[in-house]
This record gives structure tokens, C-alpha cells and sequence, in this order.
């Protein structure tokens, strides 16, 4: 939920009028009110001073205060005698009561008119007519005579100015009475003052004492209604609610108004300023400087200031990221080519014909490593193979392993003896090379003919021999590594190597890959392992090998490059191998000629049951791939009482083994007779297996001979 | 593979090789191209190396489009291999073999 500045404003400024109002409203009318009341007080003290001295005129004349005497001493004499009235129901009932108490006051009962009765009315008509002229002096509301009973705390009433004969409900009574009357009672000069509770009213009474002596004779009361004033009060409360809220409203109006301006529209433009930059950081090509163009020399143009200053501060750090990452980029994707042109530069991972089986594998620690393998004919009979590793990791040790592999590639197609190729190899590489980066390799050349491996190990780790299921480390010379000193003498060796030995070579990567307890896996894990996969294919060794390793080392990232290579020489007459590239169908005819001509002392029925394994898997392969540089690799070996079938291809991945056999029971008009491959393969082979390895399929199938 | 058509009372269509993937298309086609005009083919295996599942799609389809013309299929002379072959897809079910 949004809440705009503006109504923030209006609605502080309604809670603070609604205060200042009602403040001002309270101190107001107190105010108002005791100016009024002081004024009205002053009004009748100057009415209550004409009447005193009326009064006081008059007493001098027509001896009031004989009058005011006489009354007093008739009631008082009267009330002594009995001064505890009965409760009234009625106002008759007390009035007659009255009439009975004091019958000169209130007049002849039955009989008529004694003398002193009469003396006594005529001094009494006086006193009323005297309270009857001070009440038309004074404008009060009412007036009455009274006096005090000191004794009993009561103010004894002695007449109201409505008493001469026209005493009627309403009326003070004379000789009537109130309790605790002086408690209310403020002395003010010549008068009391007192304000009747629960009304309006305010009663002044005023002493009524003799010239001579000053004997107080009684309190002549004038009653005033103060309902005027309140009157007067609330209208103007009201008319101060009325001038206060339209000046609150109109200030509030105001405000917003000039908060709207100097605040608020400068933030509305910044803060619709900033959503459009980040909005633009989403094409950071058009990215650019926004102002808010906020003139005001306040804070918010501050703010502004400060704000364009944090765009261009942001634009600057996104350029130099920007910037940073291209080259960062730059320099993976050229590390990345240049990874595949050196993993390129090595010839296939295997290598199979007739007479060499050979399965390498190459994992880099780096992007680009420094270790690498070779192999090729030198010459119908003559095959080299290598393995090499490069001092140094990174661009260097690759751009140095290039040359390396070159080199000895170069030297071995020149010269026969090892021991001369190593010996140029050496000079070659110590030439320019002041980063003093060296090559360790073990270099070899199998004769196929003679069954001899001639070697030359120059520092490299000494490779495994495993013959007739013995698996022994080769004991050799080293020499000295490759790039090392200018003029070394390296020595070559020769031993007899008979069809179905092995060699297994590796890089220091393999024996000194380290788990977290810091342990090498070590020559007796790669002797163990050899040792007990002897019989395996080289590229089962290979994969095994891989997998303890991984559980070695359980994921401890490895430092260096790890390459390893299985050499076998095979012997011809128990070994066909295959290849073909973007094969047609015809190659199952090549396939089973070949097979057949090499074979030929096998029966019939084999041959026959081969044909149709061959038929159905190779069929299948070229069925369903589509690809460019599509290959399709066949190994056969027959070795004791088995023919082991393996079938490579590059394909996408396809596990044959796992469809079902089917059989059909009999023929029907709608009869499909697909599926019937896989229940022919598995009926003519020992074992059928899938795996999925370097991106490729591999089916390997044994057939009993 | 060698296909070898002898017109008479039957038709017997002699086979010497293997019937795989790249031959049977070879048979398929010799078939479609000849006029046969007998009631009764007999395929004579007795040369016949092998057969894989490719032969015998052919040979199914062959069988109904006789079937179509009411001509039977007979085939005679397997080898141990080819009636292997026939045994275990169940074939044997679907042909008449003597």
C-alpha cells in the first residue's frame, strides 16, 4: 500500500489542528468567559453600590431600618419560640403553617386587625417596597430580605420582594429558612457574594446595619441570572472552532501545496530517474548518464547531484567489469582451443590391427598439460610407441610438449638407434630454452617381426611388463631426462617381447596422485591392480586402473596430468581387427570375407552363426546413425577355447542388450517380424555386453569355438 | 549370393551364400522380377551358409505375396545353422520347412 508524502502531510496537519484547535478553543473560552463574568460583576457592583445608597437614603427618610428592625424582632421572637420547622408535602400546607406562625406577616386569620398587627403591615409593606425599588435598581432576578442565625447556621428568610399579599407558590416565604447558608458566603467589600449551586445564578447580598451603631439588622439578597453569559460563551466557541478550522485547513492546503512542490515532484522525478538506469542496466550497451535535472538548492537538489554522481561511478565500474570478464573470456576460449588442438595433436586413444593392441588415456590437471603419448609405424615391421611428460604445467609445458612430440617424432623416422634419437632430441630441446623446461620420456619400438622391443628411458618412470600373467616393473636404465645437459650419453636396451606381452606405461601423475592423508598411490597400487586384471583387455585394465585411482585419491583434485598406455602385441593369427569410417552395408560382407579367410579352419556352423551376429549388430549400428565420421571398429581374438567379438562405434548411446527376446508362434496375415536380432544374438553368443565409454558403444561378445 | 531360378512343375529357387542384411535385398528383387507362373515355390537351402533376421523378413513377405496369388512356399535342405535360426524365432511356425 502506497502513502504519498502528500497525505502524510494533510494528515499530520489535520492531527495538529485538530489539537491547537481544541487548545485553543479551552484557553479561549475561559478567557471569554471570566472577562464576562468580571464585566457582569462589575455592572452589578455599580447597580448594588446605586442600591446601597438608595437604600441608605432612604433609611435616613422614612426609617427603614425601624421597619427592618420590627420585622426582624417579630420573626426572630416567633422563630425562637419554635425554631424547628416539620417536614411540607405541600406548599399549602406550609404556607399555612406560616400563615399561622407569623399571622402579622402573613395577615389576619378570622378575627380583624389588632393595632399593633397593623402597625407592624404598614412597617412591612415598607421593607417590601423598599426590595421591590432595590430590585428595579439592581436589574437582578430576584431579591429578598433575610438574616442570619448564627447559632444554628441558618439564614432566616424575612421577605421577598413578591410577599405583600401576593405570596404564591415560588415565593420566599418570611420566616422560611436554609440550612448552611454562610458556607457559601465570599466576603467582597460591603457585600457577599455567592453562587447558588446547581443554577446559573449568583446572589450579592448586601448588609443592612444601623447608622448609629452598626448593629447588622440583616442582608438584603439580589439574585442574578448568569445564563446570558454562557450563552454569550458558547456562541463564541463556536464562532473561534469555526475561525480556527478554516485557517488550520487553509495552512494544510498550503502546505501540501508547497511540499508538493519543493519535495515531493523533485522526488517523483529522481525516483522515476533511477527506475529508468536500472531499467537501462539491462542493456548495458545503451547504458548512459541520467539527470534528474533537479534545480532546487535544498537537499533534494543535493540528493540529485550526489545521484548522477553514483550513475557515473556505476557506469565506470560496469565498463572496467565488463571489460575484465571480456578478456577473462578471451583468454578461457583460447585456453579451451588450445586445450583441444594439444589433446588433438595425440593420435587416437586406440590403436588396434593385427599384430598391436594398444589403449591410451590422458587426463589433464590444467587446461592444457605437458603430458603426452605417441605412437605410430615406422615401417612395416617397425612400430614406435611413447610416452613423455613436460617439467612445468600450462601454456609453456604445452607449447614446449608440441615441440617435444615433434621432434622425437622427427628423429625416430630418421635414425634406428634410440640412443642417437634421444641424444638429438636432447640437443634440439636445450636449444633456446631459457625457461629450462624439460621432457622425461620412455620411448620404444616394437619389431614385429623379430618379437623385440628396443627402449630408451630418459628419466621417465620405468613401465610395467606383464607376461603370462606375471606383472613385473621393467628394470632399466633411466639415463638422464630429455633438455637436460648438452652431450648426455643415453642408453638403449632391447628384451625379447613374444606376441600376448604387455606394457603398461605411465606418467608421474598416476604413482603420485595423493588422497587427503596425503598417501601416493604408489607403485604397489598400479602392480596390484595389473596384477589382478592381467587377463583383462587393455582397455579394461585402463578403466579399472582410472576407477582406483578415483577411489584413491576420492576426489582430491589432482595436480598433475595423469596419462597411462597399454601396449600389447598380438598375435596375428589369432587377431583380426577392423575399421571402417562411414560404413555402407557391404562392410558385413568385407567383415565375414575377412573373417572367414583368417578363421578358415573354424567349422561351418560357427562361421554361420557369426555371420549372423555380424549381420544383425552391424546392421543395426548403420541403421540408426546418421552422423559424419561415423565409425565402426571390429576386434576378434581367438584365445583358448573362446572367439572374443568386440564392436566399437561412435554412435549415439545404444544399449542392444537391453530389448527383449521375441518369438513368434505363428503366422498370421499381419505378422511383423521385427526384434528377432537380439534372441539370435544372445542364442549364438557365451556373453553379450553394452558399455558406454569416451562417448562411444561398445559391445563386447564371446562365442564359444 | 547366388540365386538360381529352375522353371518346371515347381519353382525352385536354389541359394548359395549367405542371406543377410545386403542379400536379401538381392533375393528380394530377383523374386519381384520373375514371372512365376507355378503353384508351388521351393526355396532349396542346401547351400545356403546362414540366414539372419533380414533374410527372413524377406522370406515373410515373399510368403504373403504368394499367398496373395495362392501359390504355397516350401523351403528344404537347412542347414544345422539356418533351422537354429529358424527354432529360436519361431520361424519354424511360420514356414512351411521340409
Amino acid at each position: 500500500m502506497k502513502f504519498p508524502i502528500r497525505f502524510k502531510i494533510v494528515a499530520l496537519g489535520l492531527l495538529i489542528s485538530v489539537v491547537a484547535t481544541s487548545v485553543g478553543v479551552v484557553v479561549n473560552t475561559l478567557n471569554y468567559r471570566n472577562k464576562a463574568v468580571d464585566a457582569m460583576y462589575t455592572q452589578i457592583k455599580a447597580s448594588l453600590e446605586d442600591c446601597r445608597i438608595n437604600i441608605s437614603h432612604q433609611t435616613d427618610e422614612l426609617n427603614y431600618i425601624d421597619a427592618i428592625k420590627a420585622t426582624k424582632e417579630y420573626i426572630q421572637t416567633q422563630y425562637e419560640a419554635n425554631p424547628y420547622d416539620p417536614v411540607f408535602e405541600t406548599f399549602e400546607e406550609q404556607y399555612n403553617y406560616y400563615k399561622a406562625k407569623y399571622p402579622y406577616v402573613y395577615g389576619p386569620t378570622g378575627a380583624g386587625l389588632s393595632l399593633d398587627m397593623l402597625i407592624f403591615q404598614n412597617k412591612y409593606k415598607l421593607i417590601i417596597s423598599l426590595l421591590e425599588d432595590s430590585m428595579i435598581t439592581s436589574s437582578g432576578v430576584n431579591c429578598y430580605l433575610a438574616y442570619m442565625d448564627d447559632a444554628r447556621s441558618r439564614i432566616v428568610y424575612l421577605g421577598d420582594y413578591r410577599s405583600d399579599g401576593r405570596i404564591t407558590e415560588g415565593c420566599i416565604l418570611p420566616g422560611s429558612y436554609a440550612s448552611s447558608f454562610p458556607s457559601y458566603l465570599t466576603k467582597e467589600g460591603d457585600y457577599y457574594r455567592y453562587e447558588v449551586p446547581s443554577t446559573n445564578e449568583h446572589a450579592f447580598a448586601l448588609m443592612i446595619h444601623s447608622n448609629v451603631d452598626s448593629t447588622i439588622f440583616g442582608y438584603i439578597f439580589i439574585k442574578y441570572d448568569f445564563t446570558k453569559i454562557d450563552e454569550d460563551v458558547n456562541r463564541t466557541l463556536l464562532t473561534t472552532i469555526l475561525t480556527l478550522s478554516l485557517t488550520m485547513l487553509g495552512l494544510i492546503i498550503l502546505f501540501a501545496i508547497l511540499s508538493h512542490f519543493y519535495i515531493v515532484r523533485h522526488v517523483k522525478k529522481l525516483n522515476d530517474t533511477t527506475l529508468e538506469f536500472s531499467n537501462s542496466l539491462d542493456n548495458l550497451e545503451d547504458i548512459k548518464v541520467l539527470d534528474p535535472k533537479i534545480k532546487s538548492r535544498d537537499e533534494i537538489g543535493e540528493l540529485s547531484a550526489s545521484f548522477v554522481k553514483v550513475e557515473s561511478s556505476l557506469i565506470k565500474y560496469i565498463d572496467a567489469l565488463q571489460k575484465e570478464t571480456h578478456e577473462k573470456e578471451m583468454i578461457n576460449a583460447e585456453l579451451s582451443v588450445a586445450s583441444t588442438i594439444q589433446l588433438e595433436a595425440l593420435p587416437s586413444r586406440s590403436f588396434d590391427d593385427d599384430n598391436i593392441g594398444l589403449k591410451a588415456s590422458i587426463t589433464t590437471a590444467k587446461e592444457v598439460g605437458g603430458d603426452f603419448y605417441d605412437y605410430f609405424y615406422l615401417d612395416d615391421n617397425r612400430f614406435a610407441f611413447l610416452i613423455a611428460d613436460v617439467s612445468g604445467k600450462g601454456v609453456p609445458a604445452a607449447l614446449f610438449m608440441m615441440k617435444a612430440k615433434e621432434l622425437i617424432k622427427f628423429e625416430l623416422s630418421q635414425n634406428d638407434s634410440l640412443e642417437q634419437v634421444a641424444s638429438y632430441v636432447n640437443e634440439a630441446l636445450l636449444i633456446h630454452n631459457k625457461e629450462g623446461l624439460f621432457v622425461t620420456a620412455f620411448i620404444a619400438v616394437l619389431d614385429i617381426k623379430n618379437n623385440k622391443l628396443k627402449y630408451v628411458n630418459a628419466g621417465h618412470e620405468r613401465p610395467f611388463l606383464i607376461k603370462d600373467n606375471e606383472v613385473t616393473q621393467l628394470n632399466i636404465k633411466n639415463n638422464f631426462i630429455l633438455g637436460g645437459v648438452n652431450g648426455f650419453k643415453y642408453v638403449e636396451e632391447e628384451i625379447d617381447f613374444d606376441v600376448d606381452t604387455r606394457l603398461f606405461l605411465f606418467t608421474d601423475g598416476l604413482n603420485e596422485s595423493i588422497n587427503s592423508k596425503r598417501e601416493e598411490f604408489g607403485y604397489q597400487n598400479i602392480e596390484r591392480v595389473l596384477k589382478e586384471n592381467a587377463s583383462q583387455s587393455n582397455r579394461e585394465i585402463l578403466r579399472i586402473m582410472s576407477e582406483e585411482l578415483n577411489k584413491h585419491t576420492n576426489n582430491v583434485e589432482g595436480f598433475d596430468d595423469v596419462t597411462m598406455m597399454m601396449f600389447r602385441s598380438k598375435d596375428p593369427k589369432n587377431n583380426l581387427a577392423l575399421k571402417y569410417l562411414n560404413p555402407t552395408y557391404q562392410a558385413i560382407e568385407d567383415i565375414m570375407d575377412k573373417f572367414n579367410n583368417k578363421f578358415a579352419s573354424l567349422s561351418p556352423e560357427f562361421k554361420g552363426e557369426l555371420g549372423v551376429i555380424i549381420d544383425e549388430i552391424i546392421n543395426n549400428f548403420i541403421t540408426y546413425e546418421k552422423r559424419k565420421n561415423f565409425t565402426i571398429s571390429v576386434l576378434f581374438e581367438k584365445k583358448d577355447d573362446l572367439m572374443h567379438i568386440l564392436l566399437v562405434n561412435n554412435g549415439v548411446e545404444f544399449d542392444p542388450t537391453k530389448k527383449k527376446d521375441k518369438y513368434i508362434e505363428g503366422y498370421t496375415r499381419d505378422l511383423e517380424e521385427g526384434g528377432l536380432g537380439i534372441t539370435l544374438i544372445r542364442k549364438f553368443t557365451s556373453s553379450f555386453t553394452y558399455r558406454r565409454e569416451d562417448d562411444k558403444n561398445l559391445l563386447y561378445l564371446t562365442k564359444k569355438l | 549370393m547366388e540365386i538360381t531360378m529352375n522353371h518346371g512343375e515347381e519353382l525352385v529357387v536354389a541359394l548359395v551364400g549367405r542371406l543377410d542384411t545386403v542379400t536379401s535385398v538381392e533375393l528380394s528383387n530377383a523374386m519381384n522380377k520373375e514371372e512365376i507362373k507355378e503353384a508351388k515355390v521351393i526355396f532349396d537351402f542346401k547351400d545356403l551358409e546362414y540366414i539372419s533376421s533380414a533374410g527372413l523378413r524377406v522370406l515373410l513377405a515373399i510368403k504373403k505375396d504368394l499367398d496373395d496369388h495362392n501359390k504355397t512356399l516350401e523351403i528344404i535342405n537347412l542347414n544345422p545353422v539356418v533351422k537354429e535360426v529358424f527354432n529360436v524365432t519361431g520361424f519354424i511356425n511360420v514356414l512351411t520347412v521340409k
